[in-house]
């Protein structure tokens, strides 16, 4: 199967408010029509992963490409091929849903920006509430619009990152099925979370991700025979308390 | 639109967007409408009543301590002009110890020493005008002794007037504060396109699409250029309006002033905006952001108030950043600028416009710049604020330093009052930011929550009463050097025998309502 994400080596540290490797020579790849899950707790480093990959910062030390381009030689390209979201990320409160999803397809550089912008509206529900400004939508109507957003110009790979944090179970159920969605279209996702759950319902394969560092990357089957715990939750702990005991 | 650069492309699609979004906003057309068009040309009329007012009160106490109600006057003089006061007006004198001035008299010559404070310098015009009051007594006797009328030595009746009084001063006041409405809206919008587009989140959403990053960069900076040029020139249009339908205060202003005033806006406009989106970006998060612009807003302030002062614009000044703007501007407005000067301060100007928008693009462009995210809790842990207010502090004691003293040798009063006024505003936003009061949503005018305003509010009444009541309070402290009594120290005045007049200097009008008609020196 053909890797549409490569990654080897990735490092990054910040020296502000305190000195910390967040990030320490992970690496993985990602093939195309693959979930691949990033399982860890707050502060392990996954956003911190997930930001390099989405060229917002760039890797101190390490390599990784996505769909062939390098995220610290061709960021643009790399832009491109990647739709991005996240829990924090935000809509501009002060354009309506239909103005911000057009504004993000000019920017996007959509052929035919009006018409992609209906199919979108369409496509994810958001008719009846398509006119009214971001500011006054719920926080399920503003995650269906964000997810229209990064869509919007049809990548070949989604980076989400802890995407259903603050959703209720309806909202989070509705994401869950776009991303299932997205891998039956074959393309390439990488999902962090710290929900068990979730990790187990989307991803093929999962990286235990703690203190910046991939304690253990395969299946769910896999890593319940290396650990013998049945729940994902288990396995996770039992591979943090075999490291600390190491 | 594929034949454009991708930064240029980027730009000219965010650019009606961002513009969009900002006109929506309800505190935007406070920052770009109401305040420049309504608030400036009222804070000129307002500044320039309360100036007049100030000097007048100046004046009156300057007229009560040189007439003193208790008829004391501490000053040293030889018995026989003692005589002459207890003849003039009855001024019953103290004990030398701590004389304000000192009289000497050898013959036909008279001396008066004394000291530059104010208290010192009133008693000494007290005792001039006495000399003077004496010396017309006998040069009137001399002449009725030689049978000659006393109306033969005067040719001409010579009355005085101060003009001082009913200048309009307004038209010193119109660089300074249209540089604070701009860098007012400059932070404002500063602040809402890059600290507050980073911690919605938008930002980040939008730094992950295709958009070329320079181009992002640059629309972001055009944003706040264009809105605060829009504040800059309808704050023109404002004071130009307001000064045709003769509002007290406000100068009338012809095509050509107005035009070089709009010129002069252009130019502080760019240095404005470079300088807040410098601080949008460089700040870890949006609290702090607001906090620090509010404080830094005093920096430029000091050097665009300038053209209030006395000082000249000359190739050294010229060189000055948003000073020689405020100079020039004010020259231009008294019709005595130079096209020379003009051309070099345009081009100075144009060269530090330059300079700071090129700073400010190679700071953003630092990795990490745009999305630089400490919440606020992490920053206390690393001292962030107890260092921040120790910042804000020393900048105001920094400014009292370098600028204070020059200011208070070319006007002691408004001296020792702005002097004071950093002081205590920069010691009540130190405080506020080590406590963590909300004093940033107030100084940025970003969210108008009524605690805030009220702080606002009360800090704005207090502050310039405090200080005048702090300047009031010091005189009596200024320390009146011993040596003055005994001649070695101070300034003197000299009155020669015939007709040589005293060089009375800095003599205050002390024919007022608070002083008794007879007692009026000149």
């Amino acid at each position: 199967m053909r890797a549409t994400i490569e990654v080897e080596g990735l490092t990054k540290r910040f020296v502000s408010p305190v000195p910390v490797t967040a990030v320490d020579g992970v690496s993985f790849t990602v093939h195309a029509g693959e979930v691949f899950g990033l399982l860890g707790p707050n502060g392990a480093g996954k956003t911190t992963t997930m930001r390099m990959l989405s060229t917002l910062i760039r890797p101190d030390e390490g390599r990784a490409t996505i769909a062939g381009h390098d995220v610290a030689t061709a960021p643009a390209a790399v832009r491109r091929s990647i739709g991005y979201l996240s829990a924090s990320t935000g809509l501009y409160p002060r354009l309506t849903a239909r103005e911000l999803l057009h504004y993000f397809a000019r920017i996007q550089g959509v052929a035919d920006p009006a018409a992609r912008v209906e199919a979108s509206i369409a496509r994810f529900g958001l008719e009846a509430f398509a006119d009214r400004r971001c500011e006054h939508l719920s926080t399920g109507m503003r995650q269906k619009v964000s997810i229209a957003r990064c869509t919007l110009h049809d990548p070949p790979v989604l980076i989400l990152d802890e995407p259903t944090s603050g959703l209720d179970v309806l909202v989070a159920q509705t994401l869950l099925g776009f991303v299932e969605e997205a891998r039956a279209q074959g393309r390439t996702v990488v999902y962090s979370t710290h929900v068990m759950s979730e990790a187990e319902r989307l991803c093929d394969r999962i990286a235990i991700v703690h203190q910046g560092r991939i304690l253990a990357l395969d299946t769910l089957d896999a890593l319940r025979e290396r650990t013998g715990e049945r729940y994902l939750e288990g396995v996770f702990i039992a591979l943090v308390n075999a490291t600390a005991a190491a | 639109m594929s034949f454009l650069p991708a930064w240029l492309e980027t730009l000219v699609v965010l650019l009606p967007g961002e513009l969009r979004m900002q006109l929506r906003q309800r505190m935007t057309v406070v920052m770009v409408l109401l305040l420049p068009v309504v608030g400036l040309p009222a804070a000129i009329s307002g500044t320039a009543a309360y100036q007049s007012s100030v000097a007048d009160v100046e004046r009156a106490t300057r007229a009560r301590e040189a007439y003193p109600v208790d008829n004391q006057l501490p000053v040293s003089v030889p018995d026989e002009m003692a005589a002459w006061i207890r003849e003039t007006d009855g001024l019953r004198l103290v004990p030398p110890d701590e004389a304000l001035a000192t009289v000497q008299m050898d013959g036909r010559q008279v001396t008066v020493r004394y000291a530059p404070t104010l208290a010192s310098t009133q008693a000494q015009a007290r005792l001039v005008s006495v000399v003077r009051r004496q010396r017309i007594q006998l040069r009137d006797a001399a002449l009725a002794t030689a049978g000659i009328p006393s109306e033969a030595h005067y040719g001409l009746e010579v009355a005085e007037e101060d003009v001082d009084a009913g200048k309009p001063r307004g038209a010193v006041l119109i660089v300074p504060l249209a540089m604070l409405v701009m860098l007012m809206t400059s932070a404002f919008t500063a602040l809402d396109v890059l600290t507050g587009e980073r911690e919605r989140g938008t930002l980040e959403t939008l730094l992950t699409t295709g958009a070329d990053r320079r181009g992002v960069i640059l629309a972001k900076t055009a944003v706040v250029g264009l809105f605060t040029l829009a504040a800059g020139w309808l704050g023109v249009v404002g004071v130009a309006g307001a000064g045709a339908i003769g509002v007290p205060g406000v100068p009338a202003l012809g095509a050509a002033q107005t035009a070089g005033l709009a010129f002069a806006v252009a130019l502080l406009a760019a240095i404005a905006s470079s300088l807040a989106v410098a601080f949008a970006v460089s700040a870890p998060n949006y609290r702090s952001a607001s906090l620090t612009m509010g404080a830094v807003l005093l920096v430029p302030a000091v050097p665009a108030g300038l053209g209030a002062f006395s000082f000249e614009l000359t190739p050294a000044m010229a060189m000055v950043p948003i000073g020689n703007v405020s100079l020039a501007a004010r020259d231009a407005l008294a019709g005595t600028l130079s096209a020379g000067d003009a051309v070099l301060v345009a081009l100075v100007s144009l060269a530090w416009a330059a300079f700071a928008v090129g700073v400010t693009s190679g700071r953003i462009a630092s990795e990490g710049a745009l999305l630089q995210v400490q919440d606020t809790a992490a920053l206390r842990r690393a001292g962030f604020f107890g260092r921040q207010a120790a910042g804000i502090f020393g900048l105001s004691l920094l400014l009292c330093w370098v600028v204070g003293g020059p200011v208070q040798a070319v006007d002691a009063t408004w001296g020792l009052l702005g002097t004071e006024l950093v002081l205590i505003a920069g010691l009540g936003l130190a405080g506020g930011a080590w406590v963590g009061l909300p004093l940033g949503d107030t100084l940025s005018l970003r969210i108008p929550r009524p605690p805030d305003l009220v702080l606002a509010l009360v800090a704005g009444l207090c502050a310039p009463g405090l200080g005048y009541v702090v300047l009031q309070l010091q005189e009596p402290f200024l320390p009146v050097p011993r040596t003055l009594a005994e001649g070695r120290n101070g300034q003197t005045t000299q009155t020669g025998g015939g007709g040589a007049g005293a060089a009375v200097r800095g003599a205050p009008a002390v024919c007022g309502a608070d002083v008794p008609k007879a007692r009026c020196s000149a």
